[in-house]
């Protein structure tokens, strides 16, 4: 029996009785296992005396008395210098070949599918056919997990009340209360919602525990014929985050552009004002607003220059649709 | 021998004694209680735990793989075959999740691998051939 018997099992039979030919009933199998082959090309081309540096490809036979107008034929007397003038034909560079391998392009990912997601009630499996429609409020989410991404690499999988570590979040301190938009998947007891690429409606709400350094690790490095070596302590800075909420909402109104943040000026800027210099800032009537306002509309420089600052609603990154990176 | 050795090196690549003590607990021997031996033997293991950290991604990616295929396979759906079905569907879940998936939560796996089963069965549409351009 093949060794992937298991996958096939239920499929089809792996042998099949059939009339033979001598009169009698004989087995064959239908299944065959084919040795495994390596690729090493997709298109294979031959190429004529390459190999080696020629001037140029000799021709297959030399050219008629009547077209060779370079050379004074009256000359050929003997069979040597007949030879002679099949000597480059018949040469053996002509006879080498060199196989060259051609790969086919790889295949282009783009345009890439539309961002969907679908969902899955538990008492419908397998859903081939008929998928349940979206319900219309607000899930419960309070039994839910969720897998969310908290930076460009990297997926927690998380229930309400979890403590992660992240790594280490720009501009956040302890305490503060952080929202990420990028949901991949969201599961309960009775249905579960995949994200192709991102659940557009949910969010996970996290509460910052703490940023520290981690612990330490000892590095040592050495090379022993230069005699090099290289000895430190390293440690990383993380974040830990206690998982509050997922909200799980298709009537969730999609983010608009962001407000206008109150510290313009340091946009303006590019870097975060001492307090000694917002002193001297002139403000509006309100008091609150500064009068720069008026003159600049508070918009990217670049683009994830606020979600760096954490200026955004949610931090979002790859494969959600409204990630900086996405946009083209 | 140890005029060789980084132990007796500028300050930058040295290993302090005391690490190297600290480290060295419960070797075999006069490794642990004597500098020269203790510091050669030292060496060797931290290179090696260095080597071994930056291997510890490609294990664990292997055991997420191998997790991931037998969790799979019971619903004969091959790991590579779930992985095309995964990438033509545009659905980004990594190894890891897929794994701890897997181990604590089989109903949402099943709904990914039934998934990934309608995606792989269909014939996707006509690619943009590129070779051209």
């Amino acid at each position: 029996m093949n060794s992937r018997g298991g996958i096939l099992a239920g499929r089809a039979p792996l042998l099949r009785t059939v009339f033979g030919g001598h009169g009698h009933f004989e087995q064959r199998r239908l299944v065959v296992n084919h040795p495994y082959r390596r690729v090493v090309g997709h298109k294979m081309e031959i190429m004529v005396g390459k190999h080696r540096i020629v001037r140029g490809i000799a021709p297959k036979y030399p050219l008629h008395p009547i077209f060779d107008t370079d050379k004074n034929m009256n000359l050929f007397l003997t069979f040597r210098d007949l030879k002679l003038r099949w000597k480059f034909c018949l040469h053996p560079s002509r006879k080498r070949v060199n196989i060259a391998r051609k790969w086919r392009n790889p295949q282009s990912v783009n345009p890439a599918p539309r961002p969907t997601c679908s969902f899955i009630l538990h008492s419908l499996m397998p859903h081939r056919s008929a998928q349940p429609e979206f319900p219309a409020g607000r899930l419960d989410a309070s039994n839910c997990f969720a897998v969310f991404k908290s930076n460009a690499h990297y997926q927690h999988k998380v229930t309400v009340g979890d403590i992660v570590q992240t790594e280490k979040m720009h501009r956040r301190e302890a305490g503060e209360q952080v929202t990420f938009g990028t949901v991949l998947m969201v599961g309960s007891r009775d249905w579960t919602i995949i994200g192709k690429p991102t659940v557009p409606y949910a969010k996970v709400k996290a509460t910052i525990e703490q940023q520290t350094l981690a612990g330490e690790t000892v590095v040592f490095k050495y090379l022993r014929h230069r005699r090099w070596s290289h000895f430190y302590r390293q440690r990383q800075w993380v974040t830990m985050l206690r998982i509050d909420e997922i909200v799980v909402d298709p009537l969730m109104q999609p983010e608009g552009p962001p407000s206008k943040p109150l510290r313009l000026l340091d946009l303006w800027a590019n870097r975060w004002l001492y307090p000694e210099e917002l002193e001297g800032v002139k403000m509006a009537g309100d008091g609150v607003h500064p009068v720069v306002a008026d003159t600049y509309d508070g918009s990217e420089h670049q683009p994830g220059s606020f979600q760096r600052r954490g200026l955004t609603e949610a931090y979002r990154f790859p494969p959600d649709a409204s990630s900086y990176w996405q946009k083209q | 021998m140890i005029s060789l050795s980084p132990v007796c090196l500028g300050s930058g690549g040295r290993i302090p004694r005391e690490v190297i003590f600290q480290i060295a607990r419960g070797f075999y021997g006069r490794s642990k209680g004597c500098l020269k031996l203790a510091a050669r033997k030292v060496e060797h293991a931290l290179f090696k735990s260095y080597l071994a950290r930056h291997d510890r991604s490609r294990l664990f990616r292997r055991h997420w793989i191998s997790r991931i295929n037998s969790a799979s396979r019971e619903y004969n759906m091959p790991y590579a075959w779930l992985q095309c079905a995964l990438q033509r569907g545009n659905i980004h879940l990594d190894r890891k999740t897929l794994c701890t998936l897997a181990e604590t939560e089989p109903v949402s796996f099943k709904c990914v691998v039934d998934e990934a089963k309608r995606l792989f069965y269909v014939p996707p549409s006509k690619r943009r051939d590129t070779s051209d351009l």
